[in-house]
């Protein structure tokens, strides 16, 4: 397990602070309207096909490079979701003298690219980004998240943290029993081939071919605590997902992560423990780690309802326990960090007890020192 | 704690104090309790002629208490109060009067523990490295570095001429500095037995032998041994600081804390993690330094450690104010997690 601390995108004291308290990665989060507006700018400029494999070659490349600080480390970030790297990492030469960083190349100025590469600048891996402000209509969603999905992999983000429209993150929904009737169903889709013409979206092939039920139930061991626009919004991204190498995670709560049994490509699932009642206590066949084993489970965030984690009832100890036991090897964060005494708008003081005690608690399960 | 008893263990929640120096102002109080901490350590009120007050202790301690917040520790008995006695000077018969009657006056105000320290020069740094993790400012001592520089590495430098602490009119052997602790511990500690107070030495940082001619005694466990074993009484304890014990050269932290805390002579803690031993050392992060803190944390428990353990100095992070919150948060959320992870794991984990 490892600690990821949540940034803003531009606030460059978040990514010092991140460093300086020893966080293993960074979660930057992102308002999307910047980012759709900016990548959609880019994705109709005219291109020549054959151009647009050249710069989906040479772009993979770089993806890898700045997943990571120094590239030998790319591996090392795949590994955490226990999936071998899509492509060797090159070697790229990051200098640290000042004013000698390399520049974005053009086709890479999106602010997804621009994300990586303060990550990547300040010696950080980037463990995802967070999309803020996206639109909860499941149409506008779903055209948003398709263009940020090719921004991403261009960019070598590999974790789009997004909730499904409409949907507050780490409570459930209801209308969950129609999905729960027909989750199980061991439906798959294969990534599609990335479609040239982007105006049109990547070519969903496999999803196509499916019975409508089938549609849902592919992404219902991933969300099966949601409406159906929810699920269907998902149904439509997750090939486009898979065949870009990017994972969107979703935040589900414990009650939902019971029901997700089956990695699907190209979705994962952040567990957000929060204030809801913890349930039964874990054993063999908890579900938590149920999940762990079939490796949907990418990150954990500890929400403390405004208190600190170190004070809530969140039962932090048992639950890290838990996915130690089962193997668990993803990100842990923090949810928002209370404001304590005279703090400064992102609550840095509340923000650095969480860390401290998360890296605690990392550190009393073996899982090493920074 | 863990106790075997015929084969097995049983198990008690950690019983060790977490607290924070403060001061009585309502910001400082505040800081401590939004950390959800109960216990704070606080300096000793201003002395009046060489006494200090009872009343200004009770007052003090009543407005902690007011705030929910228990004094359990004066850090420390002022130098100043008691430097003749430990350069050996003509007036030490007269600050020791006044001494007794500060500690009588702790043991009615009901505070347990008063540290002092035996340090004739005071604490010792030599730069504050900006080169610490993402650029964090490490407090450094590096004798090598002191030694073309020794007045300026006087880390509590007095005031004024000739305060406590200032560069020495002479040399002053190890025989000479043990002379006068022993002096001291030997009139003092019955005065705190009846007081009911426990007197808490904490050891010279930087843990080096001597420093502009003037020897630096409390360095090494043996020193330590040989502290608590001049004047024996449950009253005659150490300050231990893990910082400073782990910077001693040669010195096991964990088998330091296990050796006295088995004596019961650990009155006081400090939480600090350093990297490096004398001659040269880093002040750094608690989670990245040389000492196992999971392993640390489980040896006070071991030891049946029942006092007060504050966050000791702390790196300069960015952004934070002078009182280094946002550093102090980080330890205080660390230590709180390394206790609750302890109390579940119990103590077979690792």
């Amino acid at each position: 397990m490892r600690l990821a601390l949540t940034v803003r995108y531009g606030y460059d004291e978040e990514l010092i602070f991140a460093q300086q308290l020893g966080a293993d990665a960074v979660i930057m989060r992102l308002p999307v309207e910047a980012a759709v507006a900016s990548a959609e700018l880019l994705s109709t400029a005219a291109v020549d096909p054959a151009e647009s494999v050249a710069m989906q070659a040479t772009s993979t490349t770089a993806a890898v490079q700045t997943d990571s600080t120094p590239p030998a480390t790319a591996a090392q970030t795949d590994q955490v979701d226990g999936r071998e790297p899509s492509a060797p990492a090159a070697a790229l030469h990051w200098p640290l003298v000042a004013g000698s960083m390399p520049s974005p190349a053009p086709q890479d100025s999106t602010p997804l690219a621009t994300v990586a590469y303060r990550a990547a600048a300040c010696g950080l891996p980037l463990a995802g980004v967070e999309l803020t402000g996206m639109p909860q209509d499941a149409g506008a969603w779903i055209d948003a998240l398709r263009i940020l999905l090719d921004s991403a992999a261009a960019a070598g983000v590999r974790r789009l943290f997004c909730a499904p429209p409409g949907c507050t993150p780490g409570a459930p929904e209801s209308g969950a029993s129609n999905l729960a009737a027909t989750a199980g169903a061991p439906v798959r889709s294969t990534a599609p081939s990335r479609s040239r013409d982007r105006t049109a979206g990547p070519d969903p092939v496999p999803v196509m071919n499916m019975h409508p039920a089938a549609m849902l139930a592919s992404v219902a061991p991933v969300a099966p605590v949601m409406g159906e626009h929810q699920a269907e919004a998902l149904t439509a991204v997750a090939p486009v997902a898979a065949g870009v190498g990017v994972d969107i995670v979703v935040p589900v709560d414990r009650t939902a992560l019971g029901r997700a049994d089956k990695a699907v490509p190209g979705l994962r699932l952040e567990w957000v423990v929060g204030t809801q009642p913890g349930g039964p206590e874990a054993g063999p066949a908890d579900p938590i780690a149920q999940q762990v084993r079939a490796d949907t489970v990418t990150c954990v965030r500890f929400d403390g309802g405004g208190r600190l984690l170190t004070d809530s009832s969140l039962k932090v100890p048992h639950w890290a326990m838990t996915l130690a036991a089962a193997g668990y090897r993803g990100w842990l964060r923090a949810g928002t960090p209370p404001r304590l005494t005279e703090d400064d708008d992102w609550n840095p003081k509340g923000a650095a007890a969480d860390l401290g005690y998360l890296r605690a608690v990392v550190q009393s399960l073996g899982a090493g020192r920074p | 704690m863990c106790r075997r008893i015929s084969g097995s263990i049983e198990r008690r929640g950690y019983i060790m104090k977490i607290a924070l120096f403060a001061s009585d102002s309502p910001d400082s109080m505040a800081w401590v309790q939004t950390l959800g901490l109960r216990h704070v350590v606080s300096g000793m009120p201003g002395a009046v002629d060489g006494v200090v007050p009872r009343q200004a202790l009770e007052e003090r301690r009543d407005r902690f208490a007011a705030h929910g917040l228990e004094w359990g520790v004066i850090e420390n008995l002022t130098p100043s109060l008691y430097d003749e006695i430990m350069f050996g000077l003509p007036g030490r018969e007269r600050q020791l009067d006044a001494v007794c009657r500060t500690i009588e006056n702790v043991g009615a105000a009901g505070i347990p523990v008063l540290q002092y320290q035996w340090m004739l020069l005071g604490g010792l740094r030599t730069e504050y490295s900006p080169t610490g993790r993402g650029g964090a400012r490490y407090p450094r001592f590096d004798a090598a570095v002191a030694a073309r520089m020794p007045a300026a590495c006087l880390d509590w430098l007095g005031r004024g001429r000739h305060r406590y602490p200032h560069v020495p009119d002479g040399p002053l052997s190890a025989v000479q500095v043990w002379e006068n602790l022993e002096w001291f511990l030997q009139r003092v500690v019955p005065v705190a037995e009846s007081a009911g107070v426990k007197l808490a030495a904490h050891p010279d940082d930087a843990p080096v032998r001597d420093y502009m001619g003037v020897a630096r005694i409390l360095v090494d466990e043996e020193a330590l041994q040989r502290l608590v074993d001049c004047v024996p009484s449950p009253c005659n304890g150490i300050g231990f600081c893990m910082g400073t014990v782990a910077t001693m050269a040669g010195v096991d932290t964990l088998h330091a804390i296990r050796r006295f805390g088995t004596q019961n002579k650990i009155f006081f803690a400090h939480f600090r993690n350093p990297r490096g031993q004398v001659p040269r050392f880093d002040e750094v992060f608690p989670d990245e330094g040389d000492i196992d803190m999971v392993a640390a944390v489980r040896a006070w428990n071991e030891v049946g450690f029942d006092g007060v353990i504050r966050i000791d100095h702390c790196p300069g992070v960015v952004g934070d104010a002078p009182a280094a919150d946002r550093s102090f948060a980080f330890q205080v959320g660390y230590l709180r997690g390394l206790v609750q992870m302890q109390e579940v794991l119990g103590c077979d984990w690792r």
